[in-house]
C-alpha cells in the first residue's frame, strides 16, 4: 500500500513540471513581450520593467528563475497590477472559489449517490425515471444557460413583497449565503446528474451480483444489503470519477464566476488573459494543475483504500 | 482493401433506421444545419439590419420576425441562424481535426506497443491532467482569436479520449490474423497501420465522435460566451446567449431561444450518438 | 411429517420478445428431516431453478406455480418479511462459485457473524467467538487470526468451506447446495463432500444437494431425483437408482464419467421445444 501510494506521488511530479513548463514556453514563444501593447514608454520605465521582470535574461534563465521561485511559493508579480503580486491577487479571489465549489463538490456527492442509489432499488418507479432524465439532460443543458435562467427564476420572477427578487443576481456581498445559493445550486446541479447516472449504473450492477444474492439468501433485511453490501463496490466508479469532475469543475467555476459575477479565480483568470497580464494567468494555471493533480493522485489512492483487493 | 475490412455496414444501418428517436434526431439535425447554412441566403436578411417599427418584440409568429427582435431590432431568427453557422462549423472541423489527431496518435501507441506506447499514453495522462479550459483562455488571449485558431485550441484538448480508445481497439486487433498475414508478405509497419487497422477502426471512430461532437460545440459556446471565442464581428450561439443573459429582465427571449437551439442540437448528435453505438454494438442484439 | 414437501412446482420466466420460457414443469418432491436428497440433471434441467424457487431468490420476472410445504407454511406464498426470517436461519444456501458468491469488500468475520446478529440479536464479541468456532468445525486452519481477512485472500477450496461455515452459523434445520463442488479442483471436491457429509451426520441437517455429476450424489445422498428439460424423470433412493436406473437420462448421466472400458457415446432424443 505504502509502495503504491509512494510510487503514484512520484509519477505525479514529471506530471506537473510538464505542465508547467509547457505552459511557461507557451506564455514566451509568442512574439512579442507583455508590455508591447502599451502607450510608448519612456526608456527609464522599460529598464524598470526590464529589470523586474527579468525580462532580457535568457530564457532559460528566466524559466529556472521561475521554478526557484515556485518552489518558493511566490507565484511571481503581476503584470498589470503593478503593486500586487500574482500571490496576493490570488489570496483574494481563492475564498471565493472555495467558498462556493467547495461546498458544491460534497453536497453533489451526498445528494448524486443517494438519488443514484435510490433509484437502482426501486427501478421502473418514478424515481428511478427521474434520475434517468436527469442523467440525460445533465450533459444537454449547459451551465451557461442554466445559470441564467436560474437567475431569471430566482432573482427576477420571483419577487418578495419589497419588489426584490428572492435571490440576489449576482455579487458576492462578502459571502453572504444568499449570494452563495445560486452559484453553489448551479455547480450541484451540473454535477449531481453525472454522479446519480454513475452511480445508478453501477449499483444496479452490483445488486445484480452473485454475492449479494448470497447477501438475500442469508436473510439479511433489504437495507443491509443495499448499504453494507452494495454500497462499497458500487461507489467505485463515482470514485474515479471524481477526478474527472474535478477537471471539469475548474470549467463550471469559470463559468459559474461569469455569470454570478463572483470575484473569483475564474474571473480573475479570464480578466487576465484579456488583460495580457501573462504572470497571473501562468499563475494560476499552474496552481489549477498542481491542485488537480494533487486531487487525482488522493482519489486514486482513495480507490486504493476502498477496494480491499488493491493492496499490492 | 474492401475484402480485409471485417464490418459490414448493411445490417447496422438496418438496425440504426429502425431507432424512431435517431431517425427524429436525424431529420432535426439535418433540418438545423440547412436551416443555418442556407436560411439567411434564402431569407435575404442582413443580421445587423435593424427594424425600427419592431423594436425588443418579443417572437411573433405572423410578424415576420419568428424569435423577435433585440433593442436595436435586429431580427433575433437571422442572427440565432448566422450564428448556428460559425457553431456549426467550428464543431464540425474541430470534430474532424481531434479525430484525425486522436485516431493517427491511438492507432501508432496501439500498433508499436511496449516503450512507445507507455511513452505516448503517460503524455496523454499528463493532459488530462490539465485544466483545458484555462489553457484555451491562454490560448486564445495569446495567439489571437482568428477562425481557425479557435477551431486548433478546441481541438487541441478534445483528441484525448479519442486517442485512448482507438489506442485500444489497435492493440487488440494487431493480434489477428491478418496483419501476421500482411507482415508475412512484407508490408511495412506504417502501411500496415494505414491500410489494415485504420478501416477496422471506422465503427469505433464513428461512434466516439458522435460522443465528442456535442462536447466540442459546448466548448465553442463557453469559450464565446466568456467573451473569448469568435472575433467579431462573427458571432455563434455563445455570444447570443451571453448576449441574452445580459438582457434577461427585459427580453428573456434573447436567451432562450439561441439557447433552445444549442440545446436541440446538442441533444439530437447525443440520441444519434447513442442509436450508433446500439446499432454497431454486437452485444446488444 | 415430512420436513419439506414440494407439490406440482412449475416456474416460468417472462420474455420481452417472446413465449414465456418454462424452466422448471411439475416436480414434486419430499424430504424428511436429516435426509439429503440429490437433485441431479444436466445444465438447464431446471435444478436450480426450483432450489431458488424455494427460497424466493429468482429474478422479478419468474412465476411460480405449485405449493412447497415447510413446517406448514407455504414457502412460495410468504411475504417478504416472513421469507427474510426464514432464510439464512431455518434455511441455509451455499452456493456454487465461491469465488463470487462472498463479498470481496466485506471480512470474513464480518460475513460469517451477520446471521448470528440478524437472526439471533448475539452481541458482536458472542458472534465473533461462535464465527471462529465454525471455521474450526469446517477445518480452517489458524482460524482466529484469519477471521480478519479478506475473501481474496483464501484458496478456492477455503472459500467454500468458508461459505459452507457461513450457512451454518445459525444451525438450520435444511440446506442447501447448489452445485457446491462443481467450481473446485476434484481433489478439493472430495474434501468438501467428506466435509459435507461429516456435518450433517452431526447436526441431523436435512440438506438438498444440486449437482450434474453422479460420483458426489453416490458419496452423499439418500434419494435421488433426476430432471430433464425441466421435468422429474425419475425419483427414487440412492441405491436402486445406482443399481438399476430406468430413465434413460438418468442412464447416460451415469455414463458421463468417463469410463475405463467403454469408449462409445450415447445420447438421448430431446423431447419436444426447448
Amino acid at each position: 500500500m505504502f509502495t503504491y501510494a509512494l510510487r503514484r506521488m512520484l509519477w505525479a511530479m514529471p506530471t506537473m513540471l510538464g505542465v508547467i513548463t509547457a505552459c511557461y514556453l507557451l506564455l514566451h514563444a509568442t512574439p512579442g513581450g507583455p508590455f508591447d501593447s502599451e502607450k510608448q514608454l519612456s526608456a527609464a520605465t522599460l529598464a524598470n520593467l526590464d529589470a523586474k521582470y527579468h525580462l532580457s535574461e535568457p530564457l532559460w534563465r528566466q524559466y529556472l528563475l521561475y521554478l526557484n521561485a515556485l518552489i518558493h511559493g511566490d507565484l511571481g508579480a503581476s503584470y498589470r497590477y503593478v503593486d500586487w503580486s500574482v500571490n496576493d491577487l490570488v489570496a483574494k479571489a481563492l475564498p471565493v472559489s472555495v467558498g462556493v465549489g467547495g461546498a458544491s463538490i460534497p453536497i453533489a456527492l451526498i445528494l448524486g449517490v443517494s438519488l443514484g442509489v435510490a433509484a437502482a432499488v426501486r427501478r421502473d418507479r418514478w424515481i428511478d425515471r427521474f434520475v434517468m432524465l436527469l442523467g440525460n439532460s445533465g450533459n444537454v443543458v449547459p451551465p451557461f444557460v442554466l445559470g441564467p435562467v436560474l437567475v431569471w427564476i430566482f432573482a427576477i420572477m420571483l419577487k418578495t413583497r419589497e419588489g426584490h427578487g428572492w435571490l440576489p443576481a449576482g455579487g458576492w456581498g462578502d459571502g453572504a449565503w444568499s449570494h452563495r445559493l445560486l452559484p453553489i445550486a448551479l455547480l450541484v446541479l451540473i454535477n449531481v446528474s453525472t454522479i446519480a447516472r454513475v452511480m445508478r449504473a453501477s449499483m444496479i450492477d452490483v445488486l445484480g451480483s452473485p454475492f449479494i444474492r448470497t447477501a438475500r439468501a442469508k436473510g439479511l433485511p433489504p437495507r443491509i444489503v443495499v448499504w453494507r453490501h452494495a454500497l462499497k463496490p458500487a461507489l467505485m466508479p463515482v470514485v474515479s470519477l471524481l477526478g474527472a469532475i474535478s477537471i471539469s469543475s475548474i470549467t463550471s467555476a469559470v463559468v459559474t464566476e461569469s455569470v454570478f459575477s463572483l470575484p473569483g479565480l475564474g474571473q480573475l483568470v479570464v480578466n487576465g488573459a484579456i488583460n495580457r497580464d501573462y504572470t497571473l494567468v501562468l499563475g494560476i494555471v499552474v496552481l489549477t494543475t498542481v491542485a488537480a493533480v494533487l486531487f487525482n493522485l488522493f482519489v486514486d489512492l482513495a480507490y486504493a483504500l476502498l477496494d480491499p483487493r488493491i493492496r499490492y | 482493401m474492401t475484402m480485409m475490412t471485417t464490418i459490414t455496414l448493411s445490417p447496422h444501418v438496418l438496425r440504426f433506421s429502425r431507432n424512431r428517436t435517431a431517425l427524429l434526431s436525424c431529420a432535426i439535425l439535418a433540418c438545423v444545419a440547412f436551416a443555418c447554412f442556407f436560411g439567411p441566403v434564402w431569407l435575404a436578411q442582413d443580421p445587423s439590419r435593424s427594424d425600427w417599427a419592431a423594436l425588443s418584440l418579443p417572437p411573433t409568429l405572423l410578424g415576420g420576425h419568428w424569435f423577435g427582435t433585440d433593442e436595436l431590432g435586429r431580427d433575433l431568427f437571422v442572427r440565432t441562424l448566422i450564428g448556428g453557422r460559425v457553431s456549426l462549423e467550428v464543431g464540425l472541423l474541430a470534430t474532424l481535426v481531434a479525430c484525425s489527431i486522436g485516431v493517427a496518435y491511438g492507432a501508432c501507441a496501439g500498433y508499436f506497443g511496449g516503450r512507445i506506447d507507455a511513452l505516448m499514453m503517460r503524455v496523454v495522462d499528463i493532459m488530462y491532467a490539465v485544466p483545458y479550459m484555462l489553457i484555451a483562455i491562454l490560448m486564445m488571449t495569446l495567439f489571437g482569436r482568428a477562425f481557425y485558431l479557435v477551431v486548433l485550441t478546441i481541438s487541441a484538448f478534445s483528441w484525448l479520449d479519442m486517442a485512448r480508445v482507438v489506442r485500444g481497439q489497435t492493440l487488440s486487433l494487431r493480434t489477428r490474423e491478418f496483419v501476421d498475414a500482411a507482415r508475412s508478405i512484407g508490408v511495412s509497419g506504417p502501411m500496415i497501420v494505414v491500410r489494415h487497422i485504420v478501416p477496422n477502426l471506422i465503427g469505433v471512430v464513428v461512434v466516439y465522435a458522435t460522443v465528442m461532437a456535442p462536447g466540442i460545440v459546448l466548448t465553442e459556446s463557453v469559450l464565446s460566451f466568456l467573451g473569448l471565442g469568435v472575433q467579431e464581428p462573427m458571432t455563434s450561439w455563445g455570444v447570443l446567449i451571453e448576449d441574452g443573459a445580459q438582457k434577461l429582465e427585459a427580453m428573456p427571449w434573447l436567451l432562450l431561444c439561441p439557447a433552445a437551439m444549442l440545446c436541440a442540437t446538442l441533444y439530437c448528435i447525443g440520441f444519434v450518438g447513442d442509436a450508433l453505438r446500439d446499432a454497431l454494438d454486437p452485444r446488444e442484439h | 411429517m415430512a420436513l419439506l414437501e414440494v407439490e406440482q412446482l412449475s416456474v416460468s420466466f417472462d420474455r420481452r420478445n417472446g413465449p414465456a420460457v418454462d424452466a422448471v414443469r411439475n416436480v414434486s418432491f419430499a424430504l424428511d428431516a436429516g435426509m439429503t436428497l440429490g437433485i441431479v440433471g444436466e445444465s438447464g434441467s431446471g435444478k436450480s431453478q426450483s432450489a431458488m424457487a424455494l427460497l424466493g431468490l429468482l429474478p422479478p420476472n419468474a412465476r411460480v406455480a405449485g405449493s412447497a410445504s415447510y413446517d406448514g407454511q407455504d414457502m412460495l406464498r410468504l411475504d417478504r418479511r416472513t421469507m427474510n426470517k426464514l432464510r439464512g436461519d431455518r434455511i441455509a444456501i451455499v452456493f456454487q462459485d465461491p469465488m463470487t458468491s462472498l463479498n470481496p469488500f466485506l471480512t470474513i468475520e464480518r460475513q460469517l457473524t451477520e446471521p448470528l446478529q440478524t437472526h439471533r440479536r448475539c452481541s458482536r464479541r458472542e458472534a465473533r467467538r461462535c464465527a471462529i468456532e465454525a471455521l474450526e468445525r469446517v477445518r480452517i486452519p489458524d482460524a482466529a487470526r484469519r477471521i480478519g481477512m479478506y475473501p481474496h485472500e483464501f484458496s478456492g477450496g477455503m472459500r467454500q468451506r468458508v461459505t459452507i461455515a457461513m450457512a451454518l452459523m445459525t444451525r438450520p434445520r435444511l440446506l442447501i447446495a447448489d452445485e457446491p463442488t462443481t467450481a473446485l479442483d476434484v481433489t478439493v471436491q472430495a474434501q468438501i463432500v467428506d466435509l459435507l457429509r461429516e456435518l450433517t451426520c452431526d447436526t441431523g441437517m436435512a440438506m438438498i444437494l444440486i449437482t450434474h455429476d453422479m460420483g458426489v450424489v453416490a458419496g452423499l445422498c439418500d434419494d435421488v431425483l433426476v430432471m430433464y428439460q425441466g421435468r422429474a424423470v425419475e425419483h427414487a433412493d440412492a441405491a436402486s437408482l445406482f443399481a438399476a436406473p430406468t430413465h434413460p437420462h438418468t442412464i447416460s448421466l451415469m455414463n458421463a464419467r468417463p469410463p475405463l472400458k467403454r469408449p462409445s457415446i450415447e445420447s438421448v432424443p430431446a423431447e419436444g421445444p426447448r
